[in-house]
C-alpha cells in the first residue's frame, strides 16, 4: 500500500515540481488545469510512464483517464488496486 | 612471460581511464597499443558527462589546460530554415554543463600519458594476435616481430575499431542500426556563428533528411567537416570521397555559406559501415570496452561518453573482483551500459526516423517542458534514471512526438 505521503514525494520528483512539498499537495487536488497541479499534457506523459515505471502499473485504457486523473487521490486509488 | 593484474588492449580513452583508475588502486597494469601516438582518429565532440568522468579520475584539469575548445551546447539546423540551439547548461540540474571538441589526437595522447605517468607499462605498436579466454593467456607481437606471452588476472579490450577480441572469440553480432558511411575532412577559416554558439558543434541536415553534416570546432580556426549517409545515398552520387564531400558541402545552404573562404588542409577521409555490435560484452576472464562493443552513430557525439563510461565502470567493478568480491558483471555492468546505449539509440532510431527532428523543432509551448530531459540527454546523462527518457527511451519519445504533433494538443 502507498501512501499519500509517499506518492506526493514521486509526483513531486517525477515532474520536478519546483518548491512544492508533500504538505502542499492536497488528496482532492486536481493534477491538471488551473486549480489544481496545473499539469498539462507533456506532464501526463511523464507521470503515465514513471507511475509504470514506479509502480509497475499500466495506464492503457484511455476512456478512464478522466476518472483516475480527477485528483490525486484518486490516481493514487488506482494505483494500489492494480499493482502486482 | 609477462605478468600483472590487469592486461589493457588500446591506448584510446576507454583503455586510458581503465588503467588510471586500476594503477590509482594500486594495481598492475600492461597496455598493449598497437599504433604509435599520436594517430588521427574520428569522434571529436565530447559530452558533458565525459567532464565527469575525467575530473572522477582527477585528470579534468589536465585535460582543462591543454586548451580545447570550450562546447558549450550542440545546434541542429535543417534546409528548411528550422534551427535548435541546445545549450548544455539547460540541462535537469547536473553538474556539468560544458565540454570540449577535441584533436583526438591529442586529447588521446594526454591521457595514455596520464596513465603511463602513474605506472602503466605500455607496450606501443604491439598486436594482439591470440587469446586463450581459458588460462587468460595474450600472445602478443611487438613492432619487431616478438613474441611475447602474457599473463593477467583480468583482460580489458578497449581496442575500438580493432575489434581485438570480437574477432578472435566470433563476438561480433549484427548492428540493430543501419550501416552509414562517414566522409570527413578539417578545413580553416570557416565563418563561426556571432551568437557566442561558436564553440558548439552544428548538425546540418541535408536535403530530406537524406544526410548530415558534422561541423566542430577544434580552434579558433580549425574546423572538422564530416558528412554521415547511408551507403546507398552515398554510392548514388557516382562520386569519389572528396568529389562528395565538395558536393554535399557546396549544396546546403548553411555548409555553402559557413565554408565559402575556408581551405582543406587534409584529404577527405573515408569511414564504411558505422555501427556494430557484440553477442557479449564480457567473459569469466575478459570485459570489453568503449567501442569495442557496440558503436552507435555519431550524430549525438556519443562515443567518447559511452567509451569513458564503460572504461571507468569496468576498472571500479575489476578492482571489487581483484579484492576478492563477486561482481555480477551482467547486471553491474553490461545491464548498466545498455541502459545508456538504449537511450542514445532510440535518440538515433528517431534522429533518422524524423521524430526526433519533429521534437526538437517543435514550435508548441508545451515543448519547453521536456527541453531539460532532452538537453540532459544530450549532455550524456543517459543513467539519470529521474529522466523519463532514461526510464523508458521509447514509450517517451513516443509519447512525446505524439503529443508535440498531434493538433489537439498544441
Amino acid at each position: 500500500m502507498i501512501t499519500s505521503e509517499e506518492f506526493k514525494k514521486v509526483l513531486i520528483e517525477y515532474l520536478n515540481l519546483e518548491d512544492i512539498t508533500p504538505d502542499d499537495i492536497e488528496d482532492k487536488d486536481a493534477l491538471f488545469g488551473d486549480d489544481g497541479l496545473g499539469l498539462d499534457s507533456v506532464d501526463s506523459i511523464e507521470l503515465v510512464l514513471a507511475i509504470e515505471k514506479e509502480y509497475g502499473v499500466k495506464i492503457t485504457d484511455a476512456t478512464l483517464y478522466e476518472t483516475i486523473f480527477a485528483s490525486v487521490e484518486n490516481l493514487l486509488t488506482y494505483i494500489n488496486e492494480n499493482r502486482a | 612471460m609477462i605478468e600483472s593484474d590487469v592486461l589493457v588492449i588500446g591506448g584510446g580513452p576507454a583503455g586510458s581511464i581503465a588503467a588510471i583508475k586500476l594503477r590509482k588502486a594500486g594495481y598492475s597494469v600492461e597496455l598493449i597499443e598497437k599504433v604509435k601516438f599520436p594517430r588521427f582518429v574520428i569522434g571529436e565532440s565530447l559530452l558533458p558527462r565525459c567532464n565527469e568522468l575525467l575530473e572522477e579520475v582527477g585528470v579534468l584539469e589536465s585535460v582543462e589546460k591543454a586548451g580545447f575548445q570550450f562546447k558549450g551546447g550542440v545546434a541542429f539546423e535543417n534546409e528548411k530554415d528550422d534551427l535548435k540551439v541546445v545549450h548544455f547548461e539547460n540541462n535537469m540540474g547536473q553538474k556539468h554543463n560544458s565540454s570540449f571538441q577535441v584533436r583526438r589526437e591529442t586529447f588521446d595522447k594526454l591521457l595514455l600519458d596520464e596513465a603511463e605517468a602513474l605506472g602503466t607499462n605500455l607496450s606501443i605498436e604491439s598486436e594482439v594476435i591470440a587469446y586463450n579466454p581459458t588460462t587468460n593467456m595474450v600472445t602478443v607481437k611487438d613492432k619487431d616481430e616478438k613474441i611475447e606471452e602474457y599473463s593477467a588476472k583480468k583482460v580489458i579490450d578497449a581496442s575500438g575499431y580493432g575489434r581485438v577480441l570480437p574477432r578472435l572469440l566470433d563476438l561480433d553480432s549484427d548492428s540493430k542500426l543501419a550501416l552509414r558511411n562517414a566522409i570527413f575532412c578539417r578545413v580553416e577559416n570557416d565563418i563561426r556563428p556571432s551568437d557566442g554558439t561558436d564553440g558548439y558543434i552544428y548538425v546540418y541536415i541535408v536535403g530530406d533528411n537524406d544526410a548530415w553534416i558534422w561541423n566542430i570546432p577544434l580552434s579558433p580556426t580549425v574546423t572538422s567537416v564530416g558528412i554521415v549517409c547511408s551507403d546507398e545515398y552515398y554510392q548514388s552520387f557516382n562520386m569519389n570521397q572528396e568529389q562528395f564531400w565538395n558536393h554535399i558541402v557546396e549544396n546546403n545552404p548553411s555548409s555553402k555559406e559557413r565554408y565559402k573562404n575556408a581551405s582543406k588542409i587534409n584529404e577527405v577521409g573515408f569511414i564504411g559501415g558505422y555501427s556494430s555490435n557484440v553477442k557479449t560484452m564480457f567473459g569469466e576472464n575478459y570485459v570489453l570496452v568503449g567501442n569495442a562493443t557496440e558503436f552507435l552513430d555519431p550524430v549525438f557525439s556519443s562515443g567518447v561518453t559511452l567509451a569513458l563510461e564503460s572504461g571507468s565502470k569496468a576498472a571500479d567493478l575489476t578492482i571489487r573482483e581483484l579484492q576478492g568480491e563477486i561482481v555480477n558483471w551482467q547486471e553491474e555492468y553490461e545491464d548498466y551500459m545498455m541502459i545508456g546505449v538504449n537511450v542514445f539509440r532510440e535518440y538515433v532510431e528517431a534522429w533518422y526516423d524524423g521524430r526526433l527532428q519533429d521534437i526538437l523543432f517543435s514550435k508548441v509551448p508545451t515543448a519547453d517542458k521536456i527541453e531539460r530531459k532532452v538537453v540532459s540527454v544530450l549532455s550524456g546523462y543517459v543513467w539519470d534514471k529521474k529522466n523519463m527518457f532514461v526510464h523508458s527511451p521509447k514509450e517517451a519519445v513516443d509519447a512525446t512526438h505524439k503529443i508535440l504533433t498531434t493538433e489537439d494538443y498544441k
